[in-house]
């Protein structure tokens, strides 16, 4: 599904990410946990292709195909999601009006027809209902006056409506209280499926609670040090991440 | 002997025009034009030495735009009908500055309503043409009046709230067009006016020159819907001069998408205490269109409010002016002005002049000015293309969302729709491909 091979990355001339390698199967969910300032949001950022972020070294493929020549929304279209840590407001466009021209997007690079407005109008309203989810928010400005954790809610139910296959959750579980964060992880949990993996990102543990990976890579100063079993991210949260530091070190 | 100017052939024109005017019966009406004429021939045209048109300037229209009235001419149903509301409306069409009485609706007018074009006016005629001031930074609206053939002229009894629209549709010609305008509501009347000029599909340039004078009595509120969507070779001038009495609200919107020069002057006088002016502009330019709002807003008394947004999106070579003046008088306390400009420069060519121009001669108000100029956010459209989105579709999703704040203070509804399908017709021609 996703393979990261020897990825080295600078932002603003710095290099942030020194060498990741990274392998995805088909229906794996694999965490990144790591200290602030470990790399982790840059990671997605590169996976997502935002302008910035240049890849100086390595490569990323997805399904064997390389992503890095390929624009962001060519990305998205191919089935990489970025859940984004600070969902963007954009004051003026409905979410509803903003979803269907990505969905349809997505479909047209499928081959499929555009999705009609009343089929969209019930497919968005069923996932929504999943997601608890008020139904106005589809008429409000996309993530404009969202709390935090609306904010976090609609990029899943972006997500559900989009059904990429490379799911990347970076800090969804920030400003998300325990109720929301269980709602946000069944809305994950009914995306997983044999064909369809996910990358999420997280400082804390806790996430990982209800969204259960297959494998815990830690991420310290750019580089993966350890990598482990859901065991792992127990262990972090037991010892900190001082001393897995130290212990690669 | 050499050719003679530009002002002495519009003389000429309007010696023989001059019969065939509103009013050409009533001596009163025919000195009043003939001062007019002179008031202009005294000062031409405005030029940039005048602070008020300081960024717009009319140079090429001496050369390209014949000086004399514009001949009868007819429009293509079609553009009428997309021009105008769906809905039910009371509605006057002007094409080459005629009364098109085919393409009007004025059956079933209320009592205590008279709405007619000025072209069937008698007695309201020197009111409706009545001096804007004598001087270069008027000059255009004293041509006018020594020009205007036609216009809208409505006016409301006291206490009477039209239920339906009133929608003003203009299309010009290659030549000199001038309407003028008259708009008066009584005591607690209520209206909402749709004002449009549109392109009639000539690739000719034309000048339409417009005036319209807006009189609300105390406690009146007049919605004031304003579309200049004219081919990208035609100039156009408007001077609107509106009258707010005590407790009247003016809610004004004006959508700029056309012309070669296009310019609409709004003077607003605060006449009573207590009152409210909301004005909120938007301008689409691109291409080689010079598009200019120029406010005038004076707070004569206190305890009134005033509110101006406008937005620019700007494009090509495109040119948009904005002068937002804002005069407090001495004794107008507890006045309440806002102002806030915005800009979207899409491309290295594009221009915006922005200036806030506030005179503030009392001590106990509110008042704030700000203006911003940018790009399309990176960060909006990085969010829209990692959901798939195209950078063109994006851009074109953004230029809407910049727009639609503009937009939305038109009332809800069938009136929405109309001006935001007259912005989108302009966005979905907005170019593919830009990084």
């Amino acid at each position: 599904m996703l393979e990261i091979k020897n990825l080295h990355a600078k932002v603003d001339g710095k290099e942030i990410l020194h060498g990741i390698d990274l392998v995805i199967k088909p229906g794996e969910i694999h965490a990144v946990m790591g200290p602030n300032g470990s790399g982790k949001s840059t990671l997605s950022y590169v996976l997502a292709g935002r302008d910035g972020y240049e890849v100086t070294e390595g490569d990323i493929l997805l399904n064997g195909q390389s992503l890095l020549s390929m624009e962001p929304e060519e990305r998205a279209r191919e089935g990489v999601f970025l859940a984004f840590q600070y969902p963007v407001e954009i004051p003026g466009v409905a979410n509803a009006t903003f979803l269907r021209s990505a969905v349809n997007a997505v479909r047209k690079h499928k081959g499929l027809a555009d999705m009609d407005a009343m089929t969209f109008l019930k497919t968005a309203k069923a996932k929504m209902k999943q997601l608890q989810m008020d139904e106005k928010f589809l008429q409000r400005a996309v993530n404009v006056g969202f709390s935090g954790g609306e904010k976090k809610r609609n990029e899943v139910f972006q997500m559900l409506m989009l059904e990429p296959s490379l799911m990347i959750l970076d800090e969804t579980d920030s400003g998300l209280d325990i109720d929301a964060l269980k709602v946000v992880a069944e809305g994950v949990n009914a995306l997983r499926s044999p064909e369809r993996s996910a990358l999420v990102i997280t400082h804390y543990q806790r996430l990982l609670d209800y969204i259960v990976p297959d494998v815990v890579h830690v991420l310290a100063r750019g580089r993966i040090i350890k990598t482990g079993g859901k065991d792992l991210a127990l262990e972090l949260e037991a010892k900190g991440y001082a001393d897995i530091v130290a212990d690669a070190a | 002997m050499s050719a003679p100017s530009f002002i002495d052939r519009l003389s000429a024109a309007h010696q023989s025009a001059a019969a065939s005017l509103p009013g050409a019966a009533q001596p009163e009406v025919t000195a009043r034009r003939q001062a007019a004429l002179d008031s202009f021939r005294r000062h031409g045209l405005p030029t940039a030495r005048l602070e008020a048109w300081k960024f717009t300037s009319l140079t090429g229209l001496e050369r390209q735009v014949p000086p004399q009235p514009a001949n009868e001419g007819s429009v293509d149903p079609a553009r009428v009908q997309a021009a105008t509301l769906p809905g039910d409306s009371f509605r006057l069409v002007f094409v080459n500055g005629r009364f098109d009485a085919a393409a009007s609706k004025l059956a079933g007018l209320p009592k205590g309503v008279r709405l007619l074009p000025l072209s069937q006016a008698g007695p309201e005629l020197p009111a409706v043409l009545a001096s804007a001031g004598d001087d270069r930074a008027t000059s255009l609206a004293e041509l006018n009046a020594a020009f205007a053939s036609d216009g809208l002229l409505l006016q409301l009894d006291d206490g009477v709230a039209l239920d339906r629209p009133v929608e003003l549709v203009a299309f010009g010609a290659p030549a000199l067009v001038n309407l003028r305008h008259l708009v008066r509501l009584g005591h607690k009347a209520e209206a909402t006016l749709v004002e449009s000029y549109r392109d009639a599909g000539s690739a000719e340039t034309g000048w339409n020159n417009i005036a319209a004078g807006i009189e609300l009595a105390e406690g009146a509120k007049l919605t004031h819907i304003r579309l200049q969507g004219e081919s990208a070779a035609t100039y156009h001038a408007a001077l609107g001069r509106v009258s707010v009495g005590a407790q009247a609200r003016y809610a004004h919107v004006s959508v700029q998408a056309g012309g070669r020069v296009a310019r609409h002057e709004l003077q607003v006088e605060f006449a009573g205490r207590d009152a409210e002016v909301d004005i909120q502009g938007l301008v689409l330019a691109r291409g080689s269109s010079h598009v200019d709002h120029t406010l005038r807003l004076h707070h004569a008394v206190p305890d009134c409010r005033s509110n101006q947004l406008f937005k620019h999106v700007v494009d090509d070579q495109g040119h948009a002016v904005f002068q937002g003046g804002i005069r407090v008088a001495p004794h107008a306390q507890k006045t309440d002005a806002q102002q806030l400009s915005r800009t979207l420069l899409l491309a290295d060519r594009a221009q915006i002049d922005t200036k806030p121009e506030l005179e503030i001669l009392a001590d106990d108000v509110k008042c704030s000015h700000g203006a911003s100029i940018g790009d399309v956010d990176a960060q909006q459209l990085f969010y829209m293309q990692a959901r798939g989105i195209s950078v063109a579709e994006a851009r074109r999703l953004l230029l809407s969302g910049f727009a639609y704040e503009v937009v939305s203070a038109v009332p809800e509804g069938a009136l929405r729709d109309h001006v935001e399908a007259f912005v989108e017709a302009w966005l979905v021609q907005e170019k593919d491909g830009q990084a």
